[in-house]
């Protein structure tokens, strides 16, 4: 083991990593949208939870996210080091060895669960355990590489924290976190396949089959198109059913007019050049404000009803 | 790099085991406090799952009194 090294061996790289390192496989940025998301659902559904277990549950779904894209990065170490997006992550920089990161993310995985179980119920550590599950047996092991659907699989994991935040709260899940999980599964290909269609060159080095890579950029723009499609009227199906208020479903009939536009824009255009790809990365920066909108408008709305 | 320790890379080893181990220190006093919270919510009388529960009076030094 490198920490046990003698004092005149050569230091092998893997014995420089430090606390920013284990946080930088944590994936801090895909867990600030899952604790958003979560967060709302928890304020959104009926009733009401203690503050400071609210807190615990919010914790466990963070570090949660963060073991699965632990185990992730271990997993895809060989992948990573091959695009210039991931090249300086801890794994393929050789700041840690694979069985430290591997160590790290399995004691936060069984961490999180347990604790959630213990302390809020186990109906949420059931589908927190899942959601680690299926991002990295699912997605990660096993359709990432087979499939140019990979993202849309890959959805269905970052969906499911709005389940765990709802059954934190209630014990139980009903159709509005459904719902909701069905908002995140069906916006994260239009969003995701926006960053891909200008950063083709850096999956198709690395061998990834993301759909601009195997399908081209056309097929790739229908797809966008063909999704937000679906996903508008799903972000405005719980205000029709009466599950939440119109000013929630004022904001999701506004912001799908925009993001449709946008998507329309994208699926007209024709560029092949990264920097000729003004749609598509104003489509995928206006994807994040979308979705934060529209969970704000969820919770807004509970507020205002309440 | 070089065959053994330089001084600069031992230096920069030592820094980087002692900010480990002072974050996993943390992270341990952290979860001390998340324990005893949850221990504290958990346990307080006429709460389940950290909620009142309806119709279910709160065991107080009042109704101890009364009991008796």
């Amino acid at each position: 083991m490198n920490r046990t090294a003698a004092p005149d061996a050569a230091p092998p790289e893997t014995a420089f990593a430090d606390w920013r390192d284990y946080f930088a496989l944590l994936k801090p940025r895909v867990m600030t949208l899952v604790v958003f998301t979560a967060a709302c659902a928890m304020i959104a559904a009926p009733g009401s939870i203690h503050p400071f277990l609210g807190f615990t549950a919010i914790l466990c779904i963070a570090v949660a996210a963060g073991a699965a894209g632990a185990l992730n990065q271990w997993y895809e170490a060989d992948i990573d080091a091959l695009m210039k997006r991931t090249a300086n992550r801890p794994l393929p920089a050789g700041k840690m060895t694979p069985f430290d990161a591997l160590s790290f993310a399995i004691a936060l995985s069984v961490g999180s669960v347990t604790i959630i179980g213990l302390a809020v119920n186990w109906v949420a550590a059931f589908w927190l355990a899942v959601s680690i599950l299926f991002y990295v047996v699912v997605y990660t092991v096993w359709l990432k590489r087979r499939t140019p659907q990979n993202i849309v699989i890959g959805g269905a994991a970052g969906a499911f924290p709005v389940i765990v935040g709802w059954a934190a709260v209630t014990g139980d899940t009903s159709l509005l976190p459904w719902l909701l999980f069905a908002i995140i599964f069906l916006w994260t290909p239009p969003h995701f396949w926006a960053l891909a269609l200008f950063m083709e060159a850096d999956y198709s080095k690395a061998g990834v089959p993301m759909l601009p890579v195997t399908h081209g950029l056309a097929n790739t723009r229908k797809q966008i198109l063909g999704y937000s499609a679906l996903l508008v009227p799903v972000t405005i199906a719980p205000a029709v059913l009466g599950l939440t208020g119109w000013a929630y479903g004022g904001t999701a009939v506004t912001l799908g007019i925009i993001f449709m536009a946008m998507a329309i824009k994208v699926a007209r255009s024709t560029a092949t050049k990264a920097a000729d790809m003004t749609a598509e990365k104003q489509l995928f920066k206006f994807s994040l404000l979308y979705l934060a909108c529209l969970f704000g408008a969820l919770v807004a709305d509970r507020l205002l009803l309440a | 790099m070089s065959a053994t320790w330089t001084p600069a890379e031992r230096a920069a080893f030592e820094a980087r085991r002692k900010s480990r181990n002072l974050a996993l220190g943390l992270v341990l006093g952290a979860l001390v406090l998340l324990f005893f919270g949850i221990t504290v919510v958990r346990m307080a009388p006429g709460l389940a799952n950290g909620k009142p529960q309806i119709g279910t009076p709160t065991a107080g030094p009042s109704s101890v009194e009364k009991s008796r």
